[in-house]
């Protein structure tokens, strides 16, 4: 194995599992900048697609206030492009992880990258909990913390593991653009040692990789998907 | 006896930007007995969705008065009760749906549970409660089955247990049977007149249906647009029906009408004349027909004809269309009158035109 990959892929040899350049360290910062960043991004998504369903003109908890702030927040950082958030908000990243370059910088703008995307996506899946269900509980003199969990959030709990399965396949594509912030990672591994030493070995199975890992998440998020799924469409 | 459900005045409009104010209920006031099994028909637009969502206030009437057992809801353009106050008075209220509404992602038995979920109950006193429940509706063996894998039927009988696992007093049924069959229809509807019996419960039954009203109610109000054009006890407004939507609702005039028109009779002649004759239990044996002919020497011939169950008991409609001279015709009315049976002369062009 390691003869046939020295024969055929040198460069790809030449890089070594270990060290700064090695696959196992750029295997290891992918996952690591796929997931924090799923973490608090996902997080972050999710409250604030549930506030935009509950605050929404008609919604249990209307309020018009904060469903414009709300929305509006959302919609400003998903026009921002990635690679412009990177250096737009790295005095931010600088305060909260007190550096901004590393893979460790990259975690901020990508929670912040991510959450706007996977906000929409809740909202969208929450509303498709049908209305009658909601007012259903609300008959039932369910709370509003009832009717968010109860109803909403496992309602559409199916719907919400393949959107985040999108969103994870969407932050996939984020890492690799990380490493303009020398974040490292598999992307950096195919522009850096691949693409730009002309070295289209490295480009090749680093992109192998990644479609690799993107195929896992999109099997495992389908399967989950399917299994929590009894509503009848 | 006592009014449980009290609405008085009561107006909803729904104010959208720049559009005409909608007025979906307008000075409204019914009052439900404890026990009644009050139904509300009207045709689909008629508000009595609308108006019922204002008993446990899913919708906030623009004026008048909510109270229900004993306590004001809504009164002066305003809440009247604390919102935690307001889901325990919900907890009284069961509502049942057109659509179910169960909760897709749980077992039947956790949908049960899910409305006990405020309750004091242990877990052991939840299991139970809500297994006696699914008994009571005859689902006991399903209750770890999902929603989607039941029929229809089955999942409002889920729906009507959830409803009822607050114990409460009043059941309201929002077009509860219009997605059913016929059968699921008839069953559920002999289900929540068992649990009038056996629990006391009061019944709201909203429908469109005139035979689900028939089969349980003891009282109907008869809503178009947003108001309440007749309203009392079932038998009287079945019987003595005062207007034209009514009457097009009650004495299986739709059916009529369709049946005259598939008969396509063509426009009356000058000496004919079509009356709509309802009768009760009484007169039920009675030969109206025989009768007008002895008496007045009319011909009478019979175009429609039906005996129906009102509660526990049969009331007939029948439709005869008489022929003769504007005196005898004349007297047609008076005569059935005298029977004690219920008649209304027939615009012909209320059949082949409307």
């Amino acid at each position: 194995m390691t003869e046939l990959i020295t024969k055929y892929l040198p460069n790809v040899a030449n890089l070594g599992w270990g060290g700064d350049s090695g696959w196992g360290t750029a295997i290891w910062q992918t996952l690591f900048m796929t997931f924090w960043p799923a973490v608090f991004g996902g997080l972050l998504g999710m409250i604030f697609g549930v506030i935009l369903v509950v605050t929404k003109p008609g919604g249990i908890m209307e309020n018009r206030f904060w469903f414009g702030l709300c929305d509006k927040i959302v919609s400003l950082f998903r026009a921002i492009p990635f690679i412009i958030l990177l250096a737009f908000i790295a005095p931010f990243t600088q305060l909260i992880v007190g550096t901004q370059i590393g893979t460790t910088a990259a975690l901020v703008p990508l929670s912040l990258g991510v959450f706007p995307f996977y906000a929409r996506q809740v909202q969208v899946a929450l509303e498709s909990v049908d209305n009658g269900k909601v007012e259903a509980a609300l008959a039932l003199g369910a709370t509003n913390t009832d009717i968010i969990f109860d109803v909403y959030l496992r309602e559409a709990r199916s719907e919400l593991v393949r959107v985040s399965t999108v969103t994870l396949i969407s932050l996939i594509g984020l890492t690799a653009m990380a490493g303009a912030i020398g974040a490292g990672g598999l992307g950096n591994t195919a522009i850096s040692y691949g693409y730009n030493r002309f070295n289209n070995d490295v480009t090749l199975v680093a992109t192998i990789l990644v479609l690799l890992l993107v195929l896992i998440v999109q099997l495992v998020g389908d399967w989950l998907a399917k299994r929590l799924n009894h509503q009848d469409r | 006896m006592a009014d449980i459900i009290s609405l008085d005045h009561l107006s909803v409009t729904f104010q959208q930007d720049k559009e005409p104010a909608v007025h979906a209920v307008s000075d409204v006031t019914l009052h439900v007995e404890k026990g009644d099994i009050f139904g509300v028909v009207g045709y689909s637009g008629a508000g009595k969705s609308t108006l019922v969502r204002t008993i446990n206030l899913l919708q906030k009437p623009t004026q008048g008065t909510v109270k229900v057992a004993g306590k004001v809801l809504f009164a002066d353009g305003q809440q009247q009760i604390a919102k935690k106050d307001l889901q325990a008075t919900r907890r009284n209220i069961g509502m049942i749906f057109q659509h179910f509404n169960l909760l897709n992602e749980n077992t039947v038995q956790d949908n049960v549970i899910f409305a006990l979920k405020h309750s004091d109950l242990s877990d052991d006193e939840l299991e139970n409660k809500s297994l006696k429940l699914l008994d009571m509706v005859g689902l006991k063996d399903k209750a770890q089955a999902y929603p989607v894998q039941l029929s229809g039927g089955e999942q409002q009988r889920v729906a009507i247990a959830r409803a009822l696992a607050n114990d409460p007093e009043i059941l309201i049924s929002d077009e509860a049977t219009s997605a059913l069959d016929p059968r699921n229809t008839n069953q559920i509807l002999d289900l929540l007149k068992d649990l009038n019996n056996k629990l006391g419960l009061t019944i709201v039954l909203i429908t469109h249906e005139m035979d689900a009203v028939k089969r349980v109610a003891n009282k109907i109000a008869v809503m178009q647009k947003g108001q309440i054009i007749e309203q009392g006890n079932l038998r009287d407004v079945y019987l003595r029906p005062k207007k034209e939507l009514t009457r097009q609702f009650v004495g299986g005039s739709l059916a009529a009408m369709e049946t005259l028109k598939a008969f396509n009779l063509g426009a009356l002649a000058p000496n004919e004349q079509l009356f709509q004759v309802v009768f009760s239990a009484a007169n039920v044996t009675k030969s109206v027909i025989l009768d007008l002919y002895k008496q007045l020497h009319v011909d009478v011939s019979m175009l429609y004809g039906n005996i129906e169950v009102l509660g526990n008991e049969p009331v007939g409609t029948m439709f005869i269309l008489v022929k003769g001279d504007p005196d005898q015709l004349n007297q047609v009315q008076t005569l059935l009158k005298g029977e004690n049976v219920e008649v209304t002369k027939i615009d012909d062009r209320g059949i082949w035109n409307d």
